[in-house]
């Protein structure tokens, strides 16, 4: 056999041509029916996946709640402590400068840093209390476009300072300045124009924590690598006003966005744990191995590791500003004179508390002069203060 | 493609809903199609609903490459193919009623053709037995002209050492 008779052979094999009309109703059905089934598998998977959602949405809703209502704690009351009070006698070095605007002070080398402000133009400026007893103005000055006076911190090497979205670091010995300018706010309020910076806080020698006006989080930047990252704070939490540092945490002072009463929280880089103390509503705080802080109602010692409020039965006015030198919490006043005699007599009142010996120390310098102030303790310069109102 | 066709189509693609002069058309067809490849009627009404369910679904995407009936016998052969898998053919013994046999000869010529390797065995069947031409095939079976031939010579190869091995037994 051949292919020729083989296609011939096969040619002759032929199919049936009987009639399938009822056979083409039946498939015509078994396609609608099929039909129809896809539709009832779409309506089950549909309403599965809407009954699935509902719940996820919940959660999703919650967790910010949750979360942000997991952040706030509720401080236990202790103990009222009453220390032992003793006199000191502080000294006081008059600057007659027009230092304005944040400042930090380098007491080693008895230098201020600090945000000029100048017709509304700000920039950064160095002060030498020693030498030429000049500002120098180390940066270009700025539109910070906002009333928001910016932040400076000093780290080992370098210092910190922001005024507007512009981040300067400038090198503590060559002077030599590295002008930033930050991104747009990754974990904005609202959309905004600027997002400007509010306060600063050197972490070690290349790390910085910057606040930001209008952002639900905290900047945390590299003075070296120059990058940056955020970290989240509670949803009705602003970004905060002040930092100050103590031990392994980072306090700030930041508003209750609903109820604008000014909190104070805690921030542990490593875990990057956010805190915020419950009904407590602080005006100065600072912080050594413990947070110190004075608020209308006195003056507190809070242990935040066990979340314990410690009342120190002390009289410091409430509007002293607190600050931490050594093992010592300084807690300064200025009271000014309101009469309009020539001659101005400001009171400025200074306590020292020593947590570990539980001793109040007291002092008072009366002085005429109304300039920022060096506040000297046993020959050793402490902190430069620019209380006057007038500022 | 004729007008009418192309007409048909192109209401089909705008609404689903009439799809149905297309399934008249061509029902008769496909089901046949289906039916001497399965051997099975019951069987074979499954797959021809399911190819025309899967050609309405996706006659949005027909680009008019060749004719709707070849379309329809690519969708045809590739269900007929995923059911052989489930089903395990190779088991089945088909009766062949749906072939009109006048001689015990072309009903042994039928069953070696059934032994083919699937690809051949359509070729043949295509080819010869539906009078289908090499470019319909190609279509369906998406395979090259050169393949198209290779397969048909393979398979004429294959028909005849078996009919000649038959022939030599004595079977005819």
């Amino acid at each position: 056999m051949n292919n020729k008779e083989i296609i011939e052979e096969i040619k002759k094999i032929k199919t049936k041509e009987g009639d399938i009309g009822p056979r083409k109703e039946k498939i015509r059905r078994k396609i609608i029916l099929r039909f129809e089934k896809e539709k009832r598998h779409r309506q089950i998977l549909r309403r599965f996946v809407f009954a699935c959602l509902i719940p996820i949405v919940l959660i999703l809703a919650f967790i910010p709640l949750t979360t942000s209502r997991s952040n706030f704690i509720n401080l236990k009351e202790g103990k009222i402590v009453i220390p032992k009070i003793e006199a000191f006698a502080p000294e006081i070095e008059h600057i007659n400068t027009s230092i304005k605007g944040p400042y930090v002070y380098d007491g080693e080398n008895k230098l201020v840093w600090f945000i000029k402000k100048d017709n509304n133009l700000y920039s950064v400026a160095l002060y030498d209390i020693l030498n030429n007893k000049k500002i120098e103005t180390l940066s270009p000055s700025v539109d910070n476009m906002s009333n928001i006076n910016g932040g400076i911190a000093l780290s080992q090497e370098k210092v910190i300072a922001g005024v507007g979205d512009h981040l300067y670091v400038i090198d503590r010995r060559t002077k030599e300045v590295l002008i930033i300018e930050l991104p747009e706010e990754s974990l904005p309020r609202e959309k905004k124009e600027l997002y400007p910076i509010k306060a600063i806080v050197s972490l070690n020698e290349d790390f910085a924590l910057i606040s930001r006006a209008d952002s639900k989080g905290i900047t945390e930047f590299n003075a070296t690598s120059l990058r940056a990252r955020e970290i989240e704070l509670p949803s009705n939490i602003d970004s905060p006003a002040a930092f100050v540092k103590g031990g392994n945490l980072i306090y700030f002072l930041a508003k209750d966005i609903r109820s604008g009463k000014q909190l104070v929280g805690s921030l542990d880089i490593k875990s990057e744990t956010v805190k915020i103390l419950k009904d407590f509503s602080p005006v100065s705080i600072s912080a050594n191995k413990s947070l110190f802080a004075l608020s209308k109602d006195g003056f507190y010692k809070i242990d935040t590791e066990n979340n314990q409020i410690n009342k120190i039965n002390a009289d410091i006015p409430e509007n002293a500003k607190l600050v931490s030198y050594g093992k010592f919490i300084y807690a300064v006043n200025l009271e000014e004179s309101k009469d309009h005699a020539p001659e101005r007599v400001n009171k400025i009142s200074v306590a020292k508390y020593d947590p570990d010996k539980n001793i109040l120390y007291e002092g008072k310098i009366i002085t005429g002069d109304n300039t920022p102030f060096l506040l000297i303790d046993g020959g050793e310069p402490i902190m430069l203060f620019n209380l006057s109102t007038e500022n | 493609m004729d007008e009418d066709e192309r007409l048909l189509i192109e209401r089909a693609k705008s609404n689903p809903q009439n799809f149905g002069p297309l399934y008249d058309r061509y029902a008769e067809d496909v089901y046949r199609f289906i039916l001497s490849r399965t051997h099975n009627p019951d069987e074979a009404e499954n797959l021809t609903a399911d190819t025309f369910y899967k050609a309405l679904k996706s006659v949005k995407n027909f680009r008019g490459e060749a004719s709707f009936e070849s379309y329809l016998l690519r969708i045809a052969i590739n269900t007929v193919y995923d059911w052989f898998k489930r089903k395990k053919y190779a088991n089945l013994v088909p009766d062949y009623g749906e072939y009109e046999l006048k001689n015990e000869e072309l009903r042994k010529l039928l069953e070696e053709i059934e032994k083919l390797p699937l690809r051949e065995r359509e070729v043949i069947r295509m080819h010869y037995i539906e009078g289908k031409e090499p470019s319909e095939i190609e279509f369906i079976l998406n395979i090259s002209k050169s393949n198209f031939y290779r397969l048909l010579n393979g398979a004429l190869y294959r028909l005849r050492n078996e009919m000649e091995k038959n022939e030599q037994q004595g079977n005819y």
